[in-house]
């Protein structure tokens, strides 16, 4: 603020004074007010974290994560009670508030804060939780008693038990994500019931995490007891799958763009038994399992979104600070300063629309969905943009913003492509909004209706 | 004049067969940029097929490869095409020919350069234009004594395709009233090269900073001067973004043809996913946007050079590089997303085609700097 408005804001009244806001706060430090204490604190302890554990690393583990071991890592994010918050003390590390309110805006936090330090590390740290996400929210008391807990004490112990989540499939991605898709999706991983248990047979692709992965949750048609097929709709079924099961194989690990850091990996399942205690919740559940599974990730994945866009402007306005043109820093040009502001703009819508999902109480497809393509979409409209900003330096390595822009394309494509969250959207606010129009411009048709 | 067709047909025809030839070559392994150490070879043959400009005169490639001299009587058309061609290929390989068309077309008929020789035209400051006002302090000048000429300070994201043996620098030279056009050899005293560190795409072409310390300059090194050197740069400069633009056209077609042999193929929702009309809504805003900046391409491709202003050469160039940004990229990505969660993997090749148009779209100007540079023309007097 420079003095002269200081000047003319002390020459206002008392009142009016206190109603400018005159803080030298930077914008993270304003937002981070608006939250409530605990998760204040929690987004600090996200950004030490992320400053001093992740980002070191991040170059690295992009430039060769064939060698990268995410383990160290997830030991002490683990030790610092970040990969159990997913209950509440004595079980796990989630702030006890958060019941009260949004019960994944801690996930946000932390997603925003871990990616803009590193999509890819992020994402290797984030990918435990998606794997135990259905563990809870199956509500079944024994599948948590057995499974979740254990897990959630190991990981605070310091002995880390890696979840994965597996449901894409070659023939199958994006079908089984949305409804119209699920009645034809051709899945070819199944489960049969057996004497004690069950056999899987089928295969996995794009598992995040699953290279290092102690135990994946995995979703597979059950078989109808006549001995016919099932469908996705009617008999997908969760299952946990440890890694030392006989006949489960973890395959290769694709070379991919960006979010290179954490591995996308094969599955296969040759006639895997599991004993009845791997099923998650009960039989024939996983459709809707399935389904609010990614109601629940897809907010922590617009905020991974949110965090490779952040990154990217950090690393733009680094730039534009110590870059000088004609001995002048780069960031005193008009045309610099307009372009960070929309990248700044941006990060700040995607923020805003982020948080605002994550306090519901309980997430929504239609919200998630938004938040999830919203946030992919402009995170590569944002990473574009800064390389754009910085010119031949914008494709550098060493500058930062092509890395974000290859992390970012892969939040239009994971948990559901951004076309089928679109459509998501469309579903969830079919009957309630669009089918039978609640309103209408016409104030006459209104009152009718009313 | 425009290029008689059969001529056209014939040379498509050889760029065909290189491009075939490159395809087997780069791409028979696993390696996402292709095999690299094939390049040399690949840029070898390129020149014994008349596809790469050469600087000495004897040579056919010196007359008719990319940017040659030919353009400057029958327009740019040839070489556009050859680049959209090999673009479709490997927009790095595509790009390292360019390079060596830039430096051919930036020696301006001069024979003081030798035949084969490799040769890197640096215009570059360290952040923005050459043309930009703002920027000409931190350009490469020249400074005279009693000793003579000097060339000092740095030019930086020379392109080349291969380590280069000589330079064609554009320095700012009070003494010459502007503008200065010089060669120089790239392994004389007081010349540094430094190669441009780990990138984003294009890997196949090799990219340098160069630092002159205090470089004597020969007399018969200096090419043009005055405003010959300015109007030269800007052709130069035109010429190289109109080749970017083309390389990415090439990159979007083969990604469009692709996307659309996987979508006519590939079964999902008990449906090919080609019916799908979110399908559909990508591969059309994609075909659409490629043929936009063909027809940006396209608008001037026939007007010999020689009969063309340089500040109109410029507005077509950098109206052609800006759809590159809004058009190739786009058309890019939204073929990426018609292969779903396999076009961000490296086995289909799309996601290779996204860091080389993303490379593409910055090169030699970041967008906002060519906005500019496009209104300072427009502004009274800006013609330069």
């Amino acid at each position: 603020m420079d003095s002269a408005l200081r000047q003319s804001i002390d020459r206002l009244a008392p009142i009016g004074r206190l109603l400018y806001d005159r803080g030298p706060r930077t914008l993270w430090e304003r937002d981070t007010a608006t939250l409530p204490g605990y998760l204040r604190r929690r987004r600090r302890a996200y950004l030490r974290f992320a400053r001093t554990c992740i980002a070191p690393e991040a170059a690295e583990a992009d430039r060769d994560p064939e060698d990268y071991d995410p383990r160290p890592l997830l030991l002490e994010s683990g030790r610092r009670g970040f990969q159990s918050e997913f209950a509440v003390p004595p079980f796990g590390t989630m702030p006890l508030l958060a019941l009260t309110g949004g019960k994944v805006l801690h996930a946000v936090l932390k997603a925003e804060e871990f990616c803009a330090a590193c999509g890819g590390i992020g994402l290797s740290l984030l990918a435990h939780d998606l794997g135990i996400a259905p563990l809870l929210l199956s509500g079944h008391l024994p599948t948590i008693g057995r499974w979740l807990l254990p897990i959630s004490h190991s990981n605070r112990r310091g002995s880390p038990v890696l979840a994965a989540f597996a449901i894409t499939e070659p023939s199958a991605g994006s079908d089984v994500e949305e409804s119209a898709g699920a009645r034809r999706a051709r899945v070819v991983t199944t489960a049969r019931k057996v004497p004690g248990g069950y056999v899987l047979n089928g295969q996995k692709v794009f598992i995040s995490g699953a290279r290092h992965a102690d135990v994946v949750s995995v979703f597979a048609v059950l078989e109808r007891p006549d001995g016919t097929r099932g469908s996705v709709e009617a008999d997908f079924t969760g299952f946990m799958v440890e890694r030392d099961r006989s006949g489960y194989r973890v395959g290769r690990s694709e070379h991919k763009l960006g979010q290179r850091a954490c591995d996308a990996t094969e599955l296969f399942f040759d006639d895997v038994f599991l004993p009845a205690r791997n099923l998650i919740g009960t039989e024939r559940s996983g459709w809707a399992l399935n389904r609010n599974v990614l109601n629940y990730s897809r907010l922590p994945v617009a905020a991974i979104g949110l965090g490779i866009a952040r990154g990217a402007v950090e690393a733009a306005t680094d730039f534009a600070r110590r870059t000088r043109l004609a001995g002048k820093p780069l960031l005193s040009y008009q045309e610099i300063q307009l372009g960070i502001a929309d990248l700044w703009m941006d990060v700040m819508a995607m923020r805003g629309l982020v948080w605002q999902s994550a306090r519901r109480r309980t997430p929504a497809q239609g919200v998630s969905s938004t938040a999830k393509a919203f946030c992919g979409d402009r995170a590569f409209a944002v990473a574009t943009r800064a390389m754009g900003l910085m010119a031949d330096h914008g494709y550098l390595t060493a500058n930062r913003a092509e890395k974000a822009m290859r992390d970012a394309r892969l939040n239009q494509i994971y948990e559901g492509t951004n076309q089928i969250n679109r459509l998501a959207l469309i579903e969830a606010i079919w009957e309630s909004d669009l089918a039978r129009a609640p309103w209408s411009l016409n104030p006459n048709v209104g009152s009718r209706s009313r | 004049m425009s290029p008689e067709s059969e001529d056209l047909d014939l040379a498509a025809e050889t760029v065909r067969r290189f491009g075939e030839h490159v395809q087997a070559v780069l791409f028979s392994g696993d390696a996402p940029d292709g095999n690299l150490d094939a390049v040399p070879d690949l840029i070898a043959e390129a020149a014994g097929m008349d596809i790469l400009a050469d600087a000495g005169p004897l040579r056919a490639g010196h007359e008719i490869g990319v940017w040659g001299r030919h353009i400057l009587r029958e327009g740019c058309r040839l070489s556009l095409l050859t680049l959209s061609m090999l673009g479709e290929v490997c927009a790095g390989l595509a790009t390292a020919v360019h390079a060596q068309g830039i430096g051919a077309l930036a020696l301006d008929g001069s024979e003081c350069v030798p035949s084969g020789a490799t040769v890197g035209a640096g215009f570059l400051p360290a952040f923005g234009l050459a043309l930009d006002r703002r920027t000409a302090p931190d350009v490469l000048h020249i400074e005279r004594d009693a000793g003579g000429k000097h060339l000092k300070g740095r030019a930086h994201f020379i392109l080349a395709s291969g380590r280069p043996d000589w330079l064609v620098c554009f320095a700012r030279d009070e003494g010459a009233n502007g503008w200065a056009a010089l060669a120089i050899p790239a392994s004389g005293r007081g010349i540094n090269l430094e190669q441009v560190g780990s990138r984003l795409g294009l890997r196949a072409v090799s990219q340098w900073h160069v630092t002159c310390e205090r470089a004597s300059v020969a007399d018969e090194w200096v090419l043009v001067e005055g405003s010959d050197a300015s109007g030269l740069l800007s052709r130069v400069m035109a010429c190289d973004w109109l080749g970017q633009a083309a390389i990415a056209l090439g990159a979007a077609r083969r990604a469009v043809h692709d996307a659309r042999d996987y979508a006519g193929g590939r079964y999902q929702g008990g449906r090919m996913i080609i019916e799908h009309a979110a399908i559909r809504l990508l591969l059309a805003q994609a075909e659409h946007d490629t043929a936009l900046l063909a027809s940006v391409l396209d608008e001037h491709a026939d007007r010999p050079l020689d009969s063309q202003r340089p500040e109109d050469l410029l507005r077509w160039a950098i109206g052609a590089r800006l759809a590159v940004g809004e058009h190739a990229q786009r058309a890019v990505t939204n073929c990426l997303q018609v292969f779903g969660g396999y076009g961000y993997m490296d086995d289909y090749g799309l996601s290779k085609r996204l860091r080389d148009v993303g490379v593409l779209a910055s090169l030699h100007g970041g967008p906002d700097q060519l906005l500019l540079l496009l209104e300072d023309m427009a502004s009274p007097g800006g013609d330069r």
